[in-house]
């Protein structure tokens, strides 16, 4: 890793940008049953999030909107099983062959320090802007990817996100 | 070794067995992998009310020839 290309700075504040992860953050998802009115049941599960969300968009005072876009991110320790369990599987993922998933590297910063994480780009949960803004102030210090890392990340997600697959293929050429 | 100033190891040329496969045939990309169950996090259920306010609004498009601009929007 080339120091004078940092990957990651730590952020404080409720200033939110592109990259910015949140860790340990609730998202909750309605069941199947959930209605307009009433009482419902709603699951909550913990996630490691990075924001996709525009940084434009997110500026204090000039929002542009009022819910993030967000990114499972998984620790390398976490992912035990499957492809992505082997090296083989992360180095696919670190090629970009993977297109669902991206690596970002490791973080050294002292208080910070991360192994290897992947995002999943099949996970992805919107949560209010408000709603992170405090989360933000909460949490003491988190992490920042920088540029131009996040910059391959969210050209990665539009990669992946804009795949188109074809009904009808044109056949090899032998 | 980096050729300048900014040259770092991103822009050098990688050796050939760290180059992507083509050819062959190969279906190099594998668009469909996933993650079939996700890592166990602490998780739960809740229950919630939930209170109808109407239809969302959109959020004002200011005029872009026109200084003023529109007020900001925090919904929740």
């Amino acid at each position: 890793m080339t120091p004078r290309y940092p990957w990651y700075a730590d952020a404080e504040g409720d200033e939110i940008e592109q990259g910015d992860l949140f860790e340990g953050c609730p998202v909750y998802l309605p069941t199947a049953d959930a209605s307009e009115h009433g009482i419902v049941d709603f699951e909550w599960e913990e996630r490691d999030l990075i924001v996709l969300s525009q940084t434009c968009d997110l500026v204090k005072g000039r929002e542009k909107l009022t819910e993030v876009l967000l990114c499972s991110v998984w620790n390398r320790s976490e992912l035990t099983t499957g492809h992505l369990s082997a090296p083989k599987g992360l180095e696919d993922a670190r090629r970009g062959n993977l297109p669902g998933f991206h690596v970002l590297a490791e973080c050294d910063l002292v208080g910070l320090a991360r192994e290897v994480r992947v995002v999943d780009f099949r996970r992805v949960y919107s949560l209010p802007l408000a709603f992170l803004r405090k989360r933000a102030l909460l949490d003491a210090r988190r992490l920042r990817l920088l540029p131009p890392y996040r910059e391959h990340l969210s050209q990665a997600f539009a990669r992946f996100f804009m795949r188109v697959g074809l009904p009808v293929d044109i056949p090899p050429f032998k | 070794m980096p050729m300048s100033e900014t040259d770092t190891t991103v822009h050098q040329a990688r050796p050939s067995e760290e180059r992507t496969a083509t050819g062959d045939g190969l279906d190099v990309l594998d668009w469909d992998a996933c993650l079939e169950s996700p890592p166990p996090r602490p998780a739960g259920k809740i229950k919630v009310r939930l209170n109808f306010l109407g239809r969302g609004k959109p959020i004002p498009l200011a005029d872009p020839e026109c200084p003023e601009p529109a007020p900001p929007r925090e919904g929740r």
